[in-house]
């Protein structure tokens, strides 16, 4: 297969599941528009750019703004694994913050209850 | 010697309405100074007309020293205990949910570390019960009269970084000085712990489109307050959460 195709393969479940996921949470109220619309963005760039990349390449290589090689499978594995890095962060980021929150309110129940006012 | 109602109308002062406020002070480790404070809140006010009751309610943020037993012998002021030290956002958080669940109708908060006079307590409680806004910052930055040059800096920074991020400008984003009536306190919903809450309230009440008034205040800076409030350096955490909540709000919208 070729690298540019295997490299849109590999990353391709990403960016699905990441859009599904981003409208099952604005379906479900757990973000708003605004997440909604920063989220199926970010996808969509990443989606795109995964697209394009062999076009880019050329573009840069043609214009001389690179002298890189070009692509590799280690280069694949390496965007495959950045790539997979801010699926990991952005889901942990909100999760984190929102156990943070529900944490909170638990301390602050529990404070507002036990000093028995 | 008997009154009828029409003379005693006349002698007592004309009151149209009686209203309830709750000052909250979320307080750590303040045990030397905590009595004055209390001691500076008047309990009753009369505004053009307006019958004010005023309710102390005492955050004590998991304190090492004796400021909640100090605290729980003083008549009439109620204190909330936090389990564990958490931060002056959340001390407050938890002071305006007790305001909430009591239904106040209006919620001053003020720093316990006795940085803020009565007269400009007084005052920003004008400002609120009078119905200027909905949310009444009192700004130590309109007069800067006997405010370290570091503390102006580090303030005037910290309002101009939350403009930058939060789109919303105030001359003193973190003063610890308050009033919010019954509108701003259901309405304004903060996440951050710490001093970054400040900043997050002022842009929650932007968001919401709650109607934002600034009023001149004096900080009285003596040895004490400045080794307790926050440094420049905690300026940095400060950043560092406003940042993050507007990054969140990004993410989850």
């Amino acid at each position: 297969m070729d690298k540019y195709t295997l490299l849109f393969v590999l990353n391709l479940p990403f960016i699905i599941f990441g859009v599904i996921k981003s409208i099952t949470l604005y379906n479900k109220h757990s973000i708003k528009k605004l997440g909604l619309i920063f989220r199926i963005t970010l996808w969509m760039v990443i989606l795109f750019s995964l697209l394009y990349v062999r076009n880019m390449y050329s573009f840069l290589f043609r214009h001389k703004l690179t002298d890189s090689v070009p692509l590799s499978i280690a280069d694949v594995v390496l965007t495959t694994g950045i790539l997979y890095c801010i699926f990991l962060y952005t889901r942990l980021y909100s999760k984190l913050d929102a156990t943070e929150k529900k944490l909170s309110d638990l301390h602050e129940k529990l404070s507002i209850k036990s000093s028995d006012t | 010697m008997s009154y009828n109602l029409s003379q005693m109308e006349v002698l007592k002062p004309k009151i149209s309405r009686s209203v309830s406020l709750a000052i909250i002070l979320p307080a750590f480790n303040e045990a030397s100074v905590i009595v004055d404070v209390l001691d500076s809140i008047p309990k009753n006010l009369t505004i053009k007309n307006v019958s004010v009751t005023i309710s102390v309610i005492v955050i004590d943020d998991g304190s090492t020293d004796n400021t909640a037993n100090i605290v729980s012998n003083k008549k009439g002021v109620t204190l909330i205990k936090h389990l564990l030290n958490s931060g002056a956002g959340a001390a407050t958080h938890t002071g305006l949910t007790y305001a909430k669940l009591l239904n106040y109708d209006f919620v001053v908060t003020a720093d316990s570390d006795g940085q803020h006079t009565t007269e400009d307590i007084i005052k920003i409680i004008e400002a609120i019960v009078n119905d200027e806004a909905d949310l009444v910052i009192g700004s130590r930055l309109i007069s800067t009269t006997g405010m370290p040059r570091h503390r102006i800096i580090g303030n005037k920074g910290l309002s101009l970084i939350t403009f930058i991020i939060f789109g919303v400008f105030v001359t003193d984003s973190q003063s610890g000085l308050k009033a919010l009536n019954k509108i701003a306190l259901n309405k304004i919903e903060f996440q951050s712990n710490n001093y970054a809450f400040c900043s997050e309230m002022i842009w929650k009440a932007k968001q919401q489109k709650l109607k934002i008034k600034e009023i001149p205040i004096q900080a009285v800076y003596t040895e004490y307050s400045l080794s307790k409030g926050q440094s420049n350096w905690g300026a940095l955490e400060i950043i560092k959460q406003i940042i993050k909540r507007r990054l969140l709000e990004f993410i989850n919208g």
